[in-house]
């Protein structure tokens, strides 16, 4: 019975969305980008896409695979900023959540950017526009954590996921900061799980609990073996940053927090089914890239879903990185690794 | 042999090591910026900001130095790691009355401290005067996003690089070899 009013409040926004989806490159349109010789050629090739004459702006001599880059990101935004003025009620809050997770980029941004003696315009200029608040300069100014939070981020819609982190408020380096980070991230999936789990009918709930734990076991993942190439991490501060949900999670997480070692990280992730041979060979992060552009684009199969706006999303930005790739191989002359790119439309 | 003879076989021998070295030098810098544009792949946040001079430490002072000797006739550099100075140490200072209890970082006056934590740890340091904490190596790939976020393609072309900087040192002191047979030929 999904169906019957879903289309009431959000057609229009499925009915962009799936637009936005059949505009993704296929695997034919890739490999017409690999054969270009230049990043003229290139620019030729992207203009007959969705991308159109987006780089037209842009001269021959200026053309780096930098604002190639960029100018497909602001795309991206375009687009995101163009379906979320759309929304209301529980959708927005869904494309709200989306955001959260940049603005803990653009929060750890600023505070480690102040730390490293970097001027505050410089550093705003790399902050993710979608995790943009209003008060996010002004954290250049407090010194420490406790009155970071009291002058500025108790306001933010990321407040609550605070409350375990003042623990490392001692003194705030790249390590400390990275923590913080790492918590505030868990605490995020946490919410952003049970708002799935509350608020989504189904077919998107079921369809957003699988992207979001697929999110939550690749960060544990990447936590486990990160952690074992530095001796600072204890097992349990390394329990304490890993999620608590996900297909790792009670036994597998419990198991990788005590892990010292490689071999055990691989042995521990093989257990669970969907992860298995992921360590094995290859690079793990095209694995999970992979595994998650399959996940995207099974998402699409369901419809009167608004999980097909996530999808699109993570899907859009693994374009951005592929076209980016390819312009790179392009302009390096690599051309044997031109065809490591992820395309699963 | 006569001097001219061996002046011209050092010539070729030092040419023919110098080509060696730049051609594993372009090999070395291609894997290096291959690996670059990989950790820019692997980069999730890869989308507001590539691996560079955006997230560079400017408190960070370096760990190699470059010495170059010019007392014997070939101007000779070496390049080695920078030995940390013990004055580099964090000291905490018994006579700070203020209230503020600050630490007082001689390197660094940007590090984000906790106030409150500091009213409590000062009177167990106040026991033993100038306390001098150990000096930490820091790796300078932490700038680019500390101890979990480093994707190992970041590692790898850090590798790459790092391994250059022997092959630049014996890059320039073959050049400066050849500079001085041709000088000395003339």
């Amino acid at each position: 019975m999904e169906g019957v009013y879903f289309n009431v409040d959000n057609g229009f926004i499925e009915g962009v969305v799936r637009g936005y989806r059949n505009g993704l490159l296929t695997s034919n349109q890739y490999l017409n980008l690999t054969q270009c010789d230049t990043l003229d050629d290139f620019k030729l090739q992207l203009s007959s896409t969705d991308y159109g004459n987006f780089l037209s702006s842009v001269a021959t001599e200026g053309l780096t695979t930098s604002i190639i880059q960029e100018l497909a990101s602001q795309k991206l935004y375009q687009e995101f900023n163009y379906i979320r003025n759309q929304t209301r009620r529980f959708n927005k809050k869904f494309m709200d959540f989306i955001t959260y997770g940049y603005m803990i980029d653009n929060v750890t941004l600023m505070i480690t950017g102040t730390i490293h003696d970097r001027d505050k315009a410089e550093i705003l200029q790399r902050c993710h526009p979608l995790g943009w608040f209003d008060t996010l300069p002004t954290l250049s100014v407090a010194t420490d954590l406790e009155s970071l939070y009291e002058t500025v981020l108790v306001d933010t819609p990321i407040a609550p996921y605070f409350s375990n982190c003042f623990d490392n408020a001692e003194e705030l380096d790249d390590l400390n900061i990275e923590i913080i980070r790492n918590k505030l991230y868990k605490a995020y999936l946490n919410d952003f799980y049970n708002f799935i789990s509350s608020e989504l009918p189904e077919p998107a709930k079921e369809a957003m609990q699988d992207l979001v734990v697929f999110e939550a076991d690749r960060r544990s993942i990447n936590i486990a073996l990160n952690s074992l190439q530095s001796e600072d991490i204890a097992p349990d501060l390394k329990r304490e940053l890993l999620p608590d949900l996900g297909k790792l999670y009670p036994i597998a997480t419990a198991h990788l927090a005590e892990a010292q070692d490689f071999e055990t990280v691989r042995a521990i992730v093989g257990s669970v089914y969907e992860y298995k041979g992921i360590l094995e060979s290859g690079n793990l992060e095209d694995h999970f890239y992979k595994y998650e552009m399959e996940l995207c684009r099974d998402a699409f199969t369901q419809q009167f879903a608004v999980s097909t706006i996530w999808a699109w999303m993570k899907s859009k930005e693994q374009e951005v990185r592929n076209i980016t790739w390819i312009a790179e191989c392009i302009a390096q002359n690599q051309r044997e690794k031109i065809n490591n790119y992820i395309s699963v439309y | 042999m006569i001097e001219e003879d061996k002046d011209i076989l050092d010539l070729l021998e030092n040419l023919s090591k110098y080509n060696l070295l730049l051609e594993q030098l372009q090999n070395s810098m291609r894997d290096g910026y291959s690996n670059l544009s990989r950790a820019n792949y692997h980069n999730k946040d890869s989308i507001r900001g590539r691996y560079g001079k955006d997230y560079w430490d400017y408190s960070y002072t370096g760990n190699k130095t470059v010495k170059v000797d010019l007392t014997s006739g070939e101007d000779t550099i070496s390049i080695f790691k920078t030995k940390l100075l013990n004055s580099d140490s964090i000291e905490i200072k018994e006579d700070d009355q203020s209230s503020s209890n600050t630490i007082i970082d001689e390197k660094n006056d940007n590090v984000l401290k906790n106030r409150k934590e500091k009213t409590t740890s000062k009177t167990k340091t106040s026991k033993s005067s100038n306390e001098v904490k150990p000096v930490i190596e820091k790796n300078p790939i932490t700038m680019f996003g500390s101890a979990f976020t480093i994707p190992q393609s970041l590692r790898d072309s850090q590798t790459n690089f790092e391994s250059i900087i022997p092959l630049l040192q014996e890059l320039i002191n073959t050049k400066n070899k050849i500079n001085k047979i041709t000088n000395d030929a003339l």
